[in-house]
């Protein structure tokens, strides 16, 4: 019987460049994921910045009243009219409406945002305060330039 | 017969080398889908935890006076009673109340009186018990948001429309 012998050379470098390609592609895979994760990362930091600022200005707005009802609590029913909205006006950040008895004030905060309030003044015995308005807004809202487009407007 | 030899000095030390490659290359591999995931993980906290405090905030701020806020925070599991009161409670890993320690939710209360009411200083943060796995940066604290509320003890209600 005669046997034929065949030499079969895998070849240098095969078995090298599978492995480089299967780990380069893992590399890819791993990266990719981290890029995701950490861009959900980001967005719930950013949400978490807007949030806290919000509260934040929500509670300045909170010691704003206080600081207001303190001065009210220590006004006198009787004082005269003039006397009563200079202690008011002598509130820092505080606008008196005098037309319309209504105290106004503004909180900004750092992400834009800002609270605006507006107190009626009351009377019984003493004076006090109702918030008429307690409202949550933008300090600058962005501008957008208008594009005009020429358009076919048809024969006459 | 047909007999078939493979060169077997050169494939031997390809493997070797390759094995070393993807030895290396996996080390970094993992570290970098651990740290993806714990990543992903953290990013989920917060958007719970953000959640579950904004609740007990806007449950905060609707309330009318000191009374009503004590009765709010007595649903919470532990009081730690001081010039500040603290009250917390556990989540398990999975955010579900009281079945386990892993997440923490605690409230902070300072009492500030002024002549016309109470001001109150809040403080509500959220912790995680074990520091994730493959993240150094950013400590245990996952949320936390400050903030005041005043209670006038005359008026301060909203208008009636």
């Amino acid at each position: 019987m005669k046997i034929s012998k065949t030499n079969v050379s895998v070849g240098m470098g095969g078995t090298l460049i599978i492995t480089i390609f299967v780990v380069l592609c893992l590399m890819i895979f791993a990266v990719l994921s981290f890029v995701t994760a950490y861009s959900d990362l980001k967005l719930s930091n950013k949400a978490q910045e807007i949030t806290a600022d919000y509260y934040y200005i929500h509670g300045k707005a909170e010691e704003k009243l206080a600081e207001i009802s303190d001065v009210l609590y220590g006004i006198d029913i009787n004082e005269e009219m003039d006397n009563i909205l200079k202690k008011l006006s002598d509130i820092d950040g505080v606008y008196v409406d005098e037309e319309n008895f209504k105290l106004q004030y503004e909180v900004f905060g750092e992400e834009n945002q800002k609270i605006s309030v507006t107190l009626n003044l009351l009377h019984k015995n003493r004076f006090y305060y109702e918030i008429e308005a307690w409202n949550l807004s933008k300090i600058e809202l962005p501008v957008y330039e208008d594009e005009i487009i020429d358009i076919w407007e048809g024969i006459e | 017969m047909n007999k078939v030899s493979l060169n077997s000095k050169h494939s031997l030390l390809e493997i070797i080398l390759s094995v070393l490659i993807f030895l290396a290359a996996g080390i970094i591999m993992l570290n970098c889908f651990g740290i993806a995931r714990f990543t992903q993980i953290r990013a989920n906290d917060k958007v719970t935890a953000g959640a579950i405090i904004q609740s007990d905030f806007e449950i905060i701020k609707s309330l009318n006076s000191t009374n009503e806020l004590y009765e709010f925070l007595n649903t919470y599991g532990t009081k730690e009673s001081g010039s500040i009161n603290t009250y917390t409670k556990y989540y398990d890993e999975n955010w579900i109340q009281g079945s386990g320690k892993e997440y923490a939710v605690t409230i902070e209360i300072d009492d500030e009186n002024t002549s016309s009411g109470t001001l109150i200083n809040i403080n509500i943060s959220a912790q995680k018990n074990n520091p994730y796995p493959f993240i150094k940066a950013g400590g245990q604290q996952i949320y936390s948001i400050e903030s005041k509320k005043f209670f006038p003890s005359f008026g301060g209600v909203y208008e009636d429309k």
